[in-house]
């Protein structure tokens, strides 16, 4: 068994138990030469040097440490998701003017149905109680009959 | 009766924080005694252990109970604790102790050993560098190494051997 054979077979037994055969090469190896025992030793000393002692710690309140994290970081995701839905909700509010900006624009008349994009009640009434069809009975027919009525009623 | 890790961890999905903090109080020496060895005792040291757990909760609905939570915390620390050490590489400097608020190399002539060993622990690769924590520092069995990194038996050994002899160059002055 050459030098490094020996080696391996020393820091193996470390971590895994070595058979019979192995046990006694290793033995009669280091018995034959001092010289390798010495050498091998390092091994030991520093498996000895650097194994923990004394259990380890992060210090005092750590788990309430890691607990006031832990609802920092819910309160920063519920901020996420607040400002997430603003957005959107912002989005939205203006796309709402924006058509309504549109509608007034385009509206023949400055009143709230038309401004709003709404059938007129009054004419789908009418037209729903006489049968004649909605196509007839225009904002026009509807003007001229209530600018009539008040003529007759003054 | 003393609830078990997984009992906890169902309270603790439910949002139960004092089943939380508990399993914290029961695992942060393990994770302290994997993040110290890998980043010394330095102010980022406690960070990682915080995010530890951090991530940790936030992986709750996707633990699946598979393996233990102290494995499963270990791996975490591991690879925070690499990613740590690669944010140092870059930023020039490996493990070293804080003196006046900047962060100063070991000198190589250190008297002590243990922060002689981290220092040159984090030089080297970090295939061998979480093996070496495992076993070496903080003791857990060749199997249970395995286990933790998911990776053969035969690797752990070969990488131990070969950590070790590497160790022996650098720290043969040190270690008599």
């Amino acid at each position: 068994m050459n030098t490094n054979e020996l080696e391996d077979l020393f820091i193996r037994s470390f971590d895994q138990p070595l058979n019979e055969n192995e046990k006694e090469q290793l033995l009669q190896a280091m018995h034959n030469n001092p010289g390798h025992a010495k050498d091998l030793s390092y091994y030991k000393n520093l498996r000895d040097t650097v194994l923990r002692k004394s259990p380890a710690t992060f210090g005092p309140y750590f788990a309430q440490k890691v607990m006031t994290r832990i609802q920092g970081l819910r309160i920063e995701i519920d901020k996420q998701i607040g400002f997430f839905f603003k957005k959107y909700q912002l989005a939205v509010v203006g796309v709402l003017i924006a058509m309504l900006a549109v509608n007034v624009m385009l509206a023949d008349q400055l009143n709230l149905p038309s401004v709003l994009g709404v059938q007129d009640s009054v004419a789908s009434v009418n037209s729903s109680a006489t049968g004649i069809p909605d196509s007839v009975s225009t904002d026009e027919d509807i003007v001229s009959f209530d600018f009539l009525e008040s003529l007759t009623n003054n | 009766m003393r609830p078990t890790d997984e009992e906890l961890v169902e309270k603790s999905r439910k949002g139960d924080e004092l089943a939380f903090k508990e399993l914290v109080a029961r695992h942060e020496g393990k994770v302290a005694g994997v993040v110290h060895s890998m980043l010394g005792a330095t102010p980022e040291a406690e960070d990682v252990g915080q995010e530890v757990f951090v991530r940790f909760y936030q992986a709750l609905d996707k633990f699946k109970g598979e393996s233990l939570v102290s494995t499963y915390l270990i791996r975490i620390a591991i690879n925070l604790s690499l990613n740590e050490i690669k944010r140092r590489k870059r930023k020039g400097f490996l493990f070293a102790r804080e003196e006046e608020g900047r962060y100063a190399k070991i000198p190589e002539d250190s008297n002590d050993v243990k922060e002689m060993v981290t220092y040159e622990l984090n030089r080297l690769d970090s295939d061998f560098q979480s093996v070496v924590t495992l076993r070496m520092i903080e003791g857990y069995s060749t199997e249970e190494t395995a286990e933790i990194l998911g990776i053969p038996l035969g690797t752990v050994l070969s990488r131990l051997s070969r950590a070790q002899k590497k160790l022996k160059l650098v720290l043969a002055k040190h270690i008599v």
